[in-house]
């Protein structure tokens, strides 16, 4: 896990919702996820909160409140992958808060996938606040030895980016250090789905181009769920728009994640 | 005894699957306090504060917020009518806790009623809809194997999905009965281990199997043995070696 503030790499996933207070709390009653400052009741923000980042190990995400009559949808950002030791007792876990798996995905619980990495992945896909895809991996060949990987569900495993040509994503992804770690490709019977795992430090994402996204014609939401990766670095403080509309920011001073809690008058 | 490793977002996380409580009948409103008040001054994300029905406003306003309210109905053993059981129900319903569970009727589980154990964990399942979590607790320790997994099955007939496999107060969760009920029903049912928890070591072996949620009494103890595990200092003891 990398170290925060140390003028290293953070990879922040920036996702918008309608319903700030309501994405707080499914993301800390379902997922584990926690405000990353000090405690907050997230139930009890106020209502003018525009923002709010929320911490489970090294992933952060960055809610961000949009217009409540804004349409959401999947844009090229298309999923938060979280590490899972044991994804089936993950999604029951899940199940039992009443979260929904993606019917698109994984309809009847986790997967195995075991062309990926040299042992294989089992994932489920459930879905976030406002339907925004997070998807539990489990990796068949991790060693059980990190200690900080040992809860279920972890941190960060990957970001799931979906586009229309990978060399073309690759190329971009590569102006922010992200340098090519594996190719696979999955056949399908409507044509190929070409994956590629680009990393920086220890994050990960996943460039996949799918016959959806390469069909003619084809588009992501306007309004992105997953809106916007932030990379919070020692880089030059940039933004820019990529390929296929993803927007990537390059962000200094990340905030202090010092956990405040010791200050309360408890006599 | 509470360090800066609280800090820390893998010591958070660890925290994040405690449950942590004062329940029992010996307890007293101020150890509720007391022990309420220890958690918040601790720092700890823990997933939720258990604590009876009769101590609710107590913890609520000790609290603030600060964790969620996890209130069993029945504790500890079941031991009254159904009526009176869902009448509680209906009051823990009423005041909006994050999450509970039932003891049920532990003389059907000893003996074997699987119908009543069937009928008793629809009927709070009805009652709960998709307004609070709720595990049902079979008392593990005190069935045989063939018990517990008659006692699993059952539950899930009632629509349940959430074990709680003891309640603690003299009732500990072994690793074998965890084991036991991962390998029959894993990703059918979600266990929560509850009763006995002091070590770390016992906690390893849970979370190898996926454990989600681990109630304990020791979670302060476990947290710092987990950070002197990853090498943050200690109160008690300073890096790990």
């Amino acid at each position: 896990m990398p170290e925060r503030n140390t003028g290293t790499f953070q990879l922040v996933a920036q996702l918008q919702t309608n319903d700030l207070p309501v994405a707080a709390w499914t993301l800390t009653d379902r997922f584990g996820f926690k405000a990353e400052a000090e405690y907050l009741d997230v139930r009890s923000l106020p209502n003018n909160t525009d923002s709010l980042r929320l911490r489970r190990l090294d992933q952060v995400i960055e809610l961000v409140r949009t217009d409540a009559s804004t349409p959401l949808g999947h844009g090229p950002f298309d999923h938060l992958a979280l590490k899972a030791r044991d994804v089936d007792a993950t999604v029951m876990a899940l199940r039992a808060k009443w979260a929904r798996l993606d019917p698109d995905v994984t309809p009847d619980g986790p997967i195995d996938l075991p062309m990926f990495w040299s042992h294989g992945v089992r994932i489920a896909f459930a879905f976030g606040p406002g339907d925004a895809r997070i998807e539990y991996c489990q990796h068949n060949s991790t060693p059980p030895g990190d200690p900080a990987q040992v809860v279920n569900p972890g941190g960060h495993d990957h970001f799931g980016v979906r586009c229309r040509d990978v060399d073309e994503a690759t190329a971009f992804y590569a102006g922010f250090g992200f340098a090519t770690e594996a190719d696979f490709s999955i056949v399908t019977p409507d044509g190929d789905i070409t994956i590629r795992f680009v990393r920086r430090g220890s994050y990960l994402l996943e460039i996949a181009s799918t016959p959806a996204t390469r069909a003619p014609g084809a588009s992501f939401a306007g309004h992105p769920l997953w809106s916007r990766i932030i990379i919070e670095c020692d880089d030059e403080p940039r933004v820019e728009t990529g390929p296929n509309g993803e927007v990537v920011e390059i962000r200094n001073g990340a905030p202090d994640a010092v956990f405040h809690f010791a200050t309360e008058d408890m006599s | 005894m509470i360090g800066a490793y609280v800090t820390d977002p893998r010591v958070q996380a660890f925290a994040s699957i405690f449950h942590f409580g004062c329940l029992g009948e010996e307890k007293t409103l101020a150890d509720v306090i007391a022990e309420a008040s220890k958690l918040r001054r601790s720092g700890l994300n823990i997933e939720a504060f258990d604590c009876e029905a009769s101590m609710l406003d107590a913890a609520r306003d000790t609290l603030e917020g600060y964790a969620k309210l996890h209130v069993p109905v029945g504790y500890p053993a079941g031991n009254a009518t159904l009526k009176q059981k869902l009448f509680q129900l209906d009051y823990l319903l009423d005041q909006g806790i994050d999450d509970s569970c039932y003891c049920l009727d532990y003389a059907n589980l000893a003996e074997g009623d699987w119908k009543a154990v069937t009928d008793e964990t629809r009927q709070v399942m009805e009652r709960c809809g998709d307004r609070l979590p709720m595990a049902m607790v079979i008392q593990a320790t005190l069935l045989d194997d063939r018990q517990i997994v008659a006692a699993c099955e059952a539950i899930l007939a009632g629509g349940a999905n959430r074990v709680k496999m003891n309640t603690g107060y003299g009732w500990g969760t072994s690793l074998e009965e965890v084991d036991l009920v991962h390998r029959h029903f894993n990703g059918r049912i979600d266990i929560h281990p509850s009763g006995n928890v002091r070590t770390i070591e016992q906690v390893d072996h849970f979370l190898s199997r996926g454990i989600c949620i681990v109630h304990s009494a020791s979670v302060f103890e476990i947290v710092e043995a987990y950070a002197r595990r990853l090498g943050l200092p200690t109160e008690a003891g300073g890096p790990a070696q």
